[in-house]
């Protein structure tokens, strides 16, 4: 008897969804959602911009060094030349045989 | 279909997560109105708890926002959802569970039983046991239970969702169906509930 109670409360228990509505989440749940969102949105694009700047100084600092190392490889190159006309000016004006 | 910005232009679900994909908010919205009980539905199902429930819909949301790129429209978008919506719970279920063993909660907290808001009046009580005899039931089988009696979806539906095949559902609710049945019985058998 005691069986047959139990195994017809279980079977009401297990009908007790029946009818069921969708629970709903809060109003305010939208906000907090659309907050995060926008903040994603915004670190997106801010993180985007970083990237940018980084990528442009990298680029002018390295035209930077390319074009001081041409330079200063120029500057050696003259000085080198000047150097040795130098010399061959100094030992041209010696008058070594008179 | 959805009518973005409001106007009468019917847009599909693909045109709906690229403009997402895009950063658009009205589209985000528009997402959100759709699928924002679905998602929240689903997740109170699973993790019995409204605050758990509210934290997943809004990790649901984010992911999807995150996620839109990857979405190519081979299934349906509510499909895509859904399953998102699984795995975050789940996912948070286990953090829970890993939480717990840390800190350890309140046993009155964690005793008290879940009152699911949608339950009819009528049935508030009984489905407060039922619910406790779900928490305790295999992953699985819960989800499989929760997606076809809480969300009332189709069978077929409920396997795309879990990836599997039509039997393999109809076999974990009918599995689901005899666990819950021996846990009410022997709830009744230690609590003496029978003649409640």
């Amino acid at each position: 008897m005691n069986d047959n109670n139990n195994t017809q409360r279980t079977e009401e228990i297990l009908k007790s969804l029946e009818g069921i509505k969708r629970a709903k989440p809060r109003a305010e749940l939208y906000a907090n959602i659309e907050a995060e969102f926008n903040l994603y949105n915004e670190v997106s694009d801010f993180q985007l911009r970083w990237v940018a700047a980084i990528a442009i100084l990298l680029l002018v600092s390295n035209i930077y060094i390319v074009q001081n190392f041409i330079l200063k490889s120029d500057t050696s190159t003259t000085n080198t030349t000047t150097e040795v006309s130098d010399q061959y000016n100094l030992n041209n004006d010696f008058n070594l045989y008179e | 279909m959805y009518l973005l910005f409001n106007k009468k232009t019917p847009i599909s679900d693909l045109q709906l997560i690229q403009s997402i994909a895009k950063g658009n908010q009205v589209a985000f919205r528009e997402l959100y109105e759709k699928f924002g009980d679905t998602v929240y539905n689903t997740a109170i199902g699973i993790l019995q708890s409204q605050e758990d429930a509210e934290e997943v819909t809004q990790d649901v949301f984010v992911s999807v926002f995150k996620k839109a790129d990857s979405f190519k429209g081979d299934s349906k978008l509510s499909t895509w959802i859904y399953r998102i919506t699984v795995n975050t719970s789940l996912n948070h279920l286990k953090k829970r569970k890993r939480l717990s063993l840390f800190f350890k909660r309140d046993e009155n907290v964690e005793g008290v039983s879940f009152e699911h808001p949608g339950i009819l009046l009528e049935n508030k009580e009984d489905a407060k046991i039922l619910f406790k005899a779900i928490k305790e039931l295999p992953e699985t089988q819960k989800v499989a239970f929760v997606l076809s009696y809480i969300e009332d979806l189709p069978r077929q539906e409920v396997a795309t969702i879990m990836e599997t095949t039509l039997k393999a559902v109809e076999s974990l609710l009918q599995r689901a169906k005899a666990n819950l049945r021996k846990k009410l019985n022997s709830f009744f058998f230690t609590e003496g509930n029978s003649n409640k």
